[in-house]
């Protein structure tokens, strides 16, 4: 052991606190380091030093101003920091959180029981009664207008890669997504016999429609929104 | 011979009681029980905050509005736990907030600028009453003592008054300032080591 290792070891010592080893080497340097032999003594006497000094008395009314404060209301009146640990407090928030955590769970159940491809979409679908009206109503409707008005700006080619479901998907949002559903599933069944996909979806907003034997593609959105009319041709 | 009249003796039955339990009596709503918190604490708490902050006036209201968090917070004081780790765990947070305070109006903190504001002498000795001649020399010590303790750094100086001067446990010192084991007693032999460092002339006259 070193005279810096041991410094280290000062107050444990005066203290009684070392291990039996620490003690044993620790003794066996100060019997031959005066220096640290002599340190230890001078830190005994200031811990001794320290446990004398006298303390500082409160005022002789010391107990009568805080029950004074305390009478006054002074005492009763929470600091900012106290007021908003109360209001955050575990045992307050336990129930939000645990609503919360409900919400989650319910949540997922749901989507577990209805794997519907985008239920957002589905959630936003018009009434029977405006889908009924959407193709005669010829573009009252705001949903239903867009992509019908729009359809016939297109190219000549799009309206031939885009086959007959595609222009009754696009008259409305149901028949949208039941037509996206449908082109799932032939894309599933292309897919089980080899054949490359008919069309993706992407976002949950556009799908991408693919025609087999042809290069051409183009991204057609699923809603009937006017902000959706974009059609991009490759 | 004539029988003396028994005298009974007015007991206090809080005095038999443990801090905890008289506390628990405080959060049910006693307040013979609160003041006997005060007056088995005021001293330790104001002695503790003067230590740390050398301004005896500001400690006194340090230390009463210690009392007052553990007034306004005594149905939150949780048994389980050390009263005395409690009420001095507040203290040494509000100390902490004076001097953060004092910090950022005056840009630093310095004992030295204490001292300026008391003429030179740091904090005036706390005993007061007078000393026969062969203690003045003892007196002096103390004094020498209590300075070298205003001069050692602030994290220093509240791990050594925890331990030495109010005399908690290494545990309870690291309990209220939530520093582990192995940092409170490497910092209390730090500062002790400064201390004496400091105290060495006096030390020799000690041994003396």
């Amino acid at each position: 052991m070193n005279c810096r290792s041991a410094e280290g070891l000062y107050s444990s010592f005066v203290e009684d606190e070392l291990s039996q080893k620490e003690r044993h080497a620790l003794e066996s340097h100060l019997a031959e380091c005066r220096r640290c032999s002599a340190a230890v003594e001078e830190l005994r006497a200031t811990v001794e030093l320290m446990a004398a000094l006298p303390s500082y008395e409160p005022g002789p009314h010391f107990e009568e101003d805080v029950m004074d404060r305390i009478r006054t209301g002074e005492a009763l009146r929470p600091t900012v920091v106290e007021w908003l640990s109360e209001w955050l407090a575990p045992a307050r928030l336990r129930p939000v959180f645990l609503t919360g955590a409900a919400a989650c769970v319910a949540w997922i159940a749901f989507l577990m029981v209805n794997p519907a491809p985008n239920p957002m979409v589905a959630g936003r679908a018009p009434s029977p009664a405006a889908t009924a009206n959407a193709p005669s109503s010829g573009g009252s409707d705001r949903v239903a207008m867009g992509p019908v008005s729009t359809a016939p700006a297109l190219p000549a080619e799009s309206e031939t890669i885009a086959s007959a479901p595609r222009t009754e998907r696009t008259s409305t949002r149901d028949e949208a997504v039941r037509t996206a559903s449908a082109r799932t599933e032939s894309a599933d069944s292309a897919r089980v016999n080899g054949a490359p996909y008919q069309d993706e979806y992407i976002l949950d907003q556009f799908y991408l429609n693919r025609t087999n034997g042809s290069d051409r593609t183009s991204i057609v959105p699923v809603t009937g929104r006017p902000s959706d009319d974009v059609y991009i041709i490759f | 011979m004539p029988i003396e009249p028994l005298r009974l003796k007015k007991l206090d039955p809080l005095a038999e009681l443990s801090d905890e339990d008289v506390m628990e009596r405080c959060a049910q709503g006693s307040e013979a029980a609160f003041r006997t918190l005060v007056q088995r604490y005021r001293t330790r708490i104001m002695n503790l905050v003067c230590r740390f902050i050398n301004d005896r006036d500001r400690a006194e209201e340090i230390a009463q509005e210690v009392f007052l968090r553990v007034f306004r917070n005594r149905e939150r004081y949780r048994k389980s736990g050390k009263f005395s780790t409690w009420i001095f765990t507040i203290a040494v947070n509000l100390t902490k907030n004076e001097i953060r305070s004092r910090v950022r109006h005056r840009g630093t903190f310095s004992l030295d600028a204490m001292d300026e504001e008391s003429g030179g002498q740091g904090l005036p000795f706390p005993d007061w009453k007078p000393l026969p001649d062969q203690d003045l020399n003892a007196r002096e010590i103390q004094q020498k003592v209590a300075d070298a303790l205003r001069k050692i750094p602030p994290r220093y100086r509240e791990a050594v008054v925890l331990r030495d001067v109010e005399g908690l446990s290494y545990e309870e010192v690291g309990e209220i300032l939530r520093i582990p084991g192995g940092t409170v007693r490497s910092r209390i032999n730090r500062a002790r080591l400064m201390l004496k460092e400091r105290l060495k002339p006096f030390l020799k006259l000690e041994d003396v």
